[in-house]
């Protein structure tokens, strides 16, 4: 027989060697059910998130929380979990904020989403929030903003007026007025804050999981206040709003199902890519070398 | 300090166009400059330019109080920085912007004109640019558009490219799988570490969990639960390297940095 015909229909090298598409299919079926049929996936919360959630909870009423966005809808499965989660919190605390972005679409999408939920909890523009809008130059606007709010920003995002118009401003003159500053992001921009911020001003980091690592050493050193870890993050402060009765479930319980099937399919994937090549070592089972 | 005024009116305009003339101007200067002089010019402007940050980082500063009893640590330089140097970098970052926009038309118009293959895609983008361009800016310039220009910009920005840009980042997702299936073969001791690092990191942030909830949050056997696991292997194995990167790439941005600042860097940046 024909050897490369031997090992074409050897069942060892086709495991190792499974045509893309059917891991695709495999991929769309597996995060396909657990999106059409919900299902609730226990989880243990991560200290990092914790964190977040009693340095966000203790905000002085004198004071704002400035939330950076930095992320598109390109990562909403994340980003978008957490700021839905950190809005409910702070939105059902009372706590008054200001936005703000370092990309274009970042400044949009929050948006959308602040006012999509501000009805719900009586949350007026101007009063409770404001949009300071997207800032091209990312450090110079925390150089200015660390001295001054007004000179740094002109005019608000959704009104074009002078912060000076807004009653949330009252009070809010530098970073000293700014309770924590959270940065929501798909990058790495957590470093324009730890680069630029005012010394001792408390920050918070939401990235995608790909990028959490980065900040673990800033976490380990205390220069950042708390860590959500991607969409387990979400998740993660979704269970301490339920917890301690500050918000609902949402997007990252609702996503996080998918993602464990996905990261299972991964795993036995990868499994059965090396089981099948162990096997197929000479002296150990019949076939062909592992490609 | 005042800052730089913000324009009205007739006098928007009449900066708007008066800048565009004067930029048009300096680039076209600078064009016909020879490059051995060129060269000098961008040095010396770089190198004032890091020299304000330097400065105002290393001088010595002290208590100011504002008119609004407002006390912060400054030197001289600082208070430039809401007022002159933020501006200017917004009106730099968006003139780069300008600049990408004319590049990008200029080679994809040259596509389209001379039919190359697949200018149909140079059609597209040059439409969606043109198309985008037009509805945003009519949208934020006036305080109420017109309900069809709202309508349209969030049809094109909210419905379209928001979800066009979601979907072509889970696409990453299959590529993921199919790449870490054919890569992840376990070869060495070293990739037997990898893989197990991983695993374990994986299984921590997602359904791992599941195998060792039923053991206690606290004492000994909480060592044993997959969370606590992961928790080692980014705290404790993970840690560590990712410092040393970073003082790695630390010390390079700092050794680039002061090359580029000092005029020492040729290349893209300062070649003739």
């Amino acid at each position: 027989m024909d050897p490369t015909t031997d090992k074409r229909s050897n069942i060892l090298w086709k495991l190792q060697n499974i045509d893309r598409r059917i891991l695709y299919l495999l991929l769309l079926v597996v995060v396909a059910i657990p999106v059409l049929w919900p299902v609730t996936m226990p989880n243990a919360i991560d200290p990092m998130s914790e964190s977040l959630w009693k340095t966000v909870d203790a905000t002085p009423p004198d004071k704002i929380i400035l939330l950076s966005s930095t992320w598109s809808k390109a990562t909403r499965g994340e980003n978008g979990g957490q700021t839905r989660a950190l809005l409910e919190h702070m939105m059902s605390r009372r706590i008054r904020f200001a936005l703000s972005s370092f990309t274009a679409p970042g400044a949009q999408v929050i948006l959308d989403i602040v006012r999509e939920m501000a009805p719900r909890f009586d949350y007026v523009y101007g009063r409770d929030w404001v949009h300071l809008g997207f800032q091209a130059s990312a450090n110079n606007f925390v150089k200015g903003i660390n001295a001054d709010f007004r000179k740094t920003v002109r005019q608000d995002f959704v009104e074009k007026r002078p912060l000076d118009a807004f009653a949330v401003m009252e009070g809010v003159r530098s970073i000293d007025d700014v309770h924590m500053v959270i940065e929501i992001s798909a990058a790495a921009t957590h470093m324009v804050w730890m680069q630029f911020i005012k010394p001792g001003v408390l920050v918070g980091f939401c990235p995608t999981s790909v990028m959490a690592p980065e900040s673990l050493p800033y976490y380990s050193s205390r220069q950042l206040a708390g860590v959500l870890w991607g969409a387990k993050g979400a998740y993660d402060y979704e269970q301490l709003n339920v917890r301690n009765g500050t918000g609902t479930y949402g997007m990252g319980r609702q996503y996080m199902a998918p993602l464990s099937a996905a990261f299972a399919l991964v795993i036995l994937s990868i499994t059965i890519g090396n089981v099948a090549m162990f096997l197929s070592r000479p002296g150990i089972g019949r076939g062909g070398t592992a490609s | 300090m005042e800052g730089l005024g913000v324009a009205q009116g007739v006098w928007l305009w009449v900066a708007v166009v008066g800048v565009a003339l004067a930029s048009v101007a300096i680039i076209a200067a600078l064009t016909r400059t020879p490059p051995r002089y060129r060269r000098r010019l961008l040095v010396t402007v770089c190198f004032v330019a890091g020299l304000f940050y330097a400065l105002e980082f290393f001088l010595p500063t002290r208590e100011v109080v504002s008119e609004n009893g407002m006390v912060t640590r400054q030197n001289f330089l600082t208070p430039f920085i809401p007022t002159l140097i933020s501006p200017l970098a917004e009106v730099l970052a968006a003139f780069i912007l300008g600049l990408g926009l004319f590049s990008l038309l200029r080679i994809h118009s040259g596509n389209v004109a001379k039919r190359k293959p697949g200018y149909y895609n140079s059609v597209a983008l040059i439409l969606s640019a043109v198309v985008m361009l037009v509805i945003g800016l009519w949208t934020n310039w006036t305080e109420s558009p017109p309900d069809g220009i709202r309508a349209t910009y969030g049809y094109l920005f909210n419905g379209l490219y928001q979800n066009m840009d979601a979907a072509m980042f889970s696409l990453i997702a299959f590529f993921i799988l199919s790449a870490a299936y054919r890569a992840f073969r376990i070869r060495s001791i070293e990739g037997s570490i990898l893989m197990a690092s991983a695993l374990i990191v994986l299984l921590g942030l997602s359904f791992g969990v599941i195998a060792t909830q039923g053991l206690p949050a606290t004492g000994m056997a909480s060592n044993l639960r997959i969370e606590t696991w992961s928790s080692w292997v980014l705290g404790v194995v993970s840690l560590p390297a990712l410092r040393a990167i970073d003082f790695g790439v630390g010390l390079g941005a700092l050794a680039m940095g002061l090359r580029i600042w000092l005029g020492i860097e040729r290349g893209a940046l300062f070649g003739d």
